[in-house]
């Protein structure tokens, strides 16, 4: 690679902007992905693992019910809460609904506000 | 500054395509994934309901479908981090590549699972259908 390429912007260059709600918003969409990448199939596999053995059942049931199996279940909850609702905000930009800079400001008002209120919810409900 | 190669410009729509047609199908079968994992945590789908909900032959064309819309979902926006993130070209075709063969063993091993029944016990692992 030359000199040239090598000192030419790559993206995304995150230290040069100032952190606003949309720039968290799309960064924690990226963060979400990668950890439901982790926990969704182990969590399919889990779920189909306890629904064909009445063994697995008992020792699946008695993970999910413990400390951490509660607190991998809810924060995968939340990080899927996420990771969909702004899903739907960034489907909806797709077909041009809320391509304005207030619209994208405020739907992402809506989202990280909507989510924390899922998260404290599940919290007080599970 | 004329671009070396082309790089994945070709094949950028169909990943932006496909990543939001997967989208869509995990937005309807996400939800019932989380719904059953939530409803068995606290105690309200037994082993007996589980089971006949779950190896249903529609319930398992089913799982296949979510598995593959999942893996789709998966790949497209791996790939679209990767390729942000790691920007030389040698080490991002190999952790592309490490990546797709990852997705593709977990692709043939989840089918087998979901289609043979496979169930684990301390002793088999896994043990074979009923």
């Amino acid at each position: 690679m030359s000199q040239k390429m090598k000192q030419s912007p790559l993206s995304p260059r995150l230290s040069i902007y100032k952190w606003r709600l949309t720039m968290f918003a799309s960064i924690a969409h990226r963060a979400s992905g990668v950890f439901l990448v982790f926990t969704i199939p182990a969590l399919f596999w889990l779920l189909l693992s306890m629904a064909h053995g009445k063994i697995t059942y008992a020792y699946g049931l008695h993970w999910l019910q413990g400390s951490f199996g509660t607190f991998v279940l809810w924060l995968t909850c939340v990080a899927l809460f996420y990771h969909m609702v702004n899903g739907i905000r960034f489907l909806l930009l797709d077909i041009g609904k809320t391509d304005s800079r207030e619209a994208m400001k405020l739907s992402a008002k809506i989202v990280v506000f909507s989510t924390i209120a899922f998260a404290l919810l599940l919290a007080i409900k599970i | 500054m004329k671009p070396k190669d082309l790089g994945t410009a070709h094949t950028g729509f169909h990943d932006w395509y496909w990543q939001r047609i997967s989208a869509v199908v995990l937005l309807f079968s996400i939800p019932m994934l989380m719904g059953i994992l939530l409803l068995t945590y606290n105690g309200n789908i037994s082993f007996e309901i589980l089971n006949i909900a779950l190896t249903h032959p529609i319930s398992k064309a089913a799982s296949i479908l979510f598995l593959f819309a999942l893996l789709t979902h998966m790949w497209t926006g791996l790939k679209v981090i990767i390729e942000d993130y790691i920007h030389t070209t040698a080490a991002r075709v190999v952790v592309l590549n490490i990546l797709l063969l990852l997705l593709a063993g977990f692709a043939a091993y989840m089918s087998y699972h979901i289609w043979t029944e496979l169930s684990y016990t301390w002793d088999c692992i896994p043990c074979g259908g009923k």
